[in-house]
């Protein structure tokens, strides 16, 4: 017998060529945006341990004593402004490593790129995340084997190990953990030792806080919505996206972890990305602002698909879209794009600072 | 439409079925097998023009993630098959499907990565050397692979397999 006759009586197949391309460029947008590295678990999924995450549901693992830095309770939203819109790392050189200037922001803390001379030209061979004072990466490792090992700078330091992927785990500042992976896929895996790790948390220092540029800015939002990712400068795509979710969702990211994408059921928030300009996706540049017909796929009545807009940037290169729930008006989404301000893609000295350019209310806990 | 992106489709259609079986084989799930395998091409097209070998890329990325899918947290399993049909083997009056159906059951118990190597093997017909490449692994792992599949079966089976293993004494 051949195995090819195991495959008599197949169902109907429920996907098809066009789904196949849609999921491409589905893909292809996620990774230009860099919107898949949006928490620290998720980082582990794109550059480290994505078997941590399906871990979620097991048992927590035991944790070594050491810095127990206090997670706050979560505040109300008229108790407490999240964090400014600027980063404390600034990039650096420690031997063959480079630790590039941050390119995300989020309301737990931030993520630089860790590039190793020698190495993939196309791709980083780990990521630092240094989460705010107070805030415990340590809830997102469940399934990771965590043990002490020795001090950096008199704080404590944790190795850290999940299904072989090394990470380190350290106080840089008082109260205030960072975590250091490395890629477990594609280019540039497993490309960092150990050793290496801690070579880069002993040359890490944090310095005056840095505005976060981005390609554009829009000096509307939605008066509920805030601002709890900012990123940009991701990789050579040149891109910046936000991502904004209700205030009240919003106030209570506060003080911990940002929560794992893959796990956050359906999809509350406005995305604005800024991209190149995808032909068959977009069309032949044209002024002003584009809302495209929704369409039922896959069961999904048109009511119930989210709403997307977006606009050229002049020259037609490029183009700012942004994302929204079924729930947003269409209206107000326009209104997003027709604010929005940018600086030249190719030339990050011209990018815009984030903290200045979207409106006050559009910070954590603003009004 | 771009050349690539006329090119991806063109492989698509002419693919899609057989990278559906493939996923099948590794992973004895219609429904989990057409997520890996879509999961997989959305893989390939960010990367079509990159890569040279689209056929070897596709199977390794269809096989590897039905490997991953036969991974999932057995609740998420769970969710997926809840609305599969059942595999069981049932009475036929037809002896060669209830065969087929022994033969399929008795694949899915043989560890995952040996069946991965028995289907690239005896289904998509890859020597030894091709099979090593698609799983990056040693070609002797392969080999061993291959030889302990087989045992497998044939002790689950109780007899031999009868798979038409012609391809593997022409690679070795």
């Amino acid at each position: 017998m051949k195995l090819s006759e195991l495959l008599e009586n197949a169902p109907p197949a429920r996907y098809d060529v066009e789904d196949a391309v849609r999921a491409g460029r589905r893909l292809r947008r996620r990774r230009r945006t860099g919107v898949v590295i949006a928490a620290v678990v998720a980082v582990s999924a794109a550059i480290g341990v994505p078997q941590l995450t399906s871990r979620a549901a097991g048992p927590s693992p035991s944790l070594p004593a050491g810095p127990s830095p206090s997670v706050s309770p979560s505040p109300t939203v008229e108790a407490v402004r999240g964090p400014d819109l600027t980063y404390a790392l600034h990039g650096f050189i420690t031997g063959r490593l480079r630790v590039d200037d941050p390119y995300r922001w989020t309301v737990a803390g931030e993520t630089a790129m860790i590039e190793k001379k020698g190495g993939q030209a196309d791709a980083q061979e780990g990521e630092v995340t240094l989460y705010r004072p107070g805030i415990d990466p340590r809830s997102t490792l469940a399934g990771a084997k965590i043990t002490a090992t020795s001090a950096i700078h008199g704080r404590s330091a944790y190795r850290v190990d999940a299904d072989g992927a090394p990470m380190l785990l350290w106080e840089y500042a008082e109260g205030a953990m960072a975590l250091a992976t490395v890629r477990a896929d594609g280019p540039g895996k497993w490309a960092l030792t150990p050793a290496e790790l801690r070579q880069v948390a002993e040359a890490l220092e944090t310095g005056a806080p840095r505005p976060v540029l981005l390609a554009f800015v829009t000096s509307y939002v939605p008066p509920d919505y805030r601002i709890v990712e900012v990123a940009g400068r991701f990789s050579a795509g040149q891109l910046s996206s936000v991502q904004l979710v209700p205030a009240d969702e919003a106030v209570a990211r506060i003080g911990r972890p940002d929560p794992d994408p893959r796990t956050q059921k359906g999809s509350r928030g406005l995305m604005l990305w800024l991209s190149p300009t995808v032909p068959s996706d977009h069309g032949a540049p044209r002024a002003g602002v584009i809302c495209p017909e929704r369409v039922a796929i896959k069961g999904i009545p048109v009511e119930k698909q989210p709403k997307h807009c977006y606009t050229f940037l002049p020259g037609g290169k490029n183009v700012l879209e942004v994302f929204g729930t079924d729930a947003d008006a269409e209206s107000e989404l326009r209104k997003m794009l027709d604010s929005a301000r940018f600086g030249s893609v190719d030339q990050p000295s011209t990018w815009l600072p984030a903290g200045s350019g979207f409106p006050a209310s559009a910070q954590v806990g603003g009004e | 439409m771009s050349d690539n992106e006329a090119e991806f489709r063109e492989f698509v259609a002419a693919q899609m079925d057989s990278l559906r079986g493939l996923a099948f084989l590794t992973c004895g799930d219609w429904h989990l097998a057409e997520d890996a395998v879509l999961a997989a091409l959305a893989r390939l097209y960010v990367k079509w023009g990159r890569i040279d070998n689209h056929d070897g890329y596709a199977r390794t990325a269809v096989v590897r993630a039905a490997i991953d899918e036969t991974r999932r947290p057995w609740w998420r399993r769970e969710q997926s098959l809840s609305h599969a049909m059942p595999e069981t083997p049932m009475d036929d009056p037809v002896p060669a499907v209830d065969e087929r159906l022994r033969l399929r059951q008795a694949l899915l118990r043989v560890p995952v990565k040996h069946r991965a190597v028995l289907v690239l093997r005896f289904l998509e017909g890859l020597s030894v050397p091709q099979t090593a490449a698609a799983l990056h692994c040693p070609e002797g792992t392969v080999k061993a692979y291959t030889s302990r599949g087989l045992d497998a079966l044939r002790k689950i089976l109780g007899t031999d397999p009868g798979i038409d293993t012609e391809v593997r004494y022409e690679a070795v």
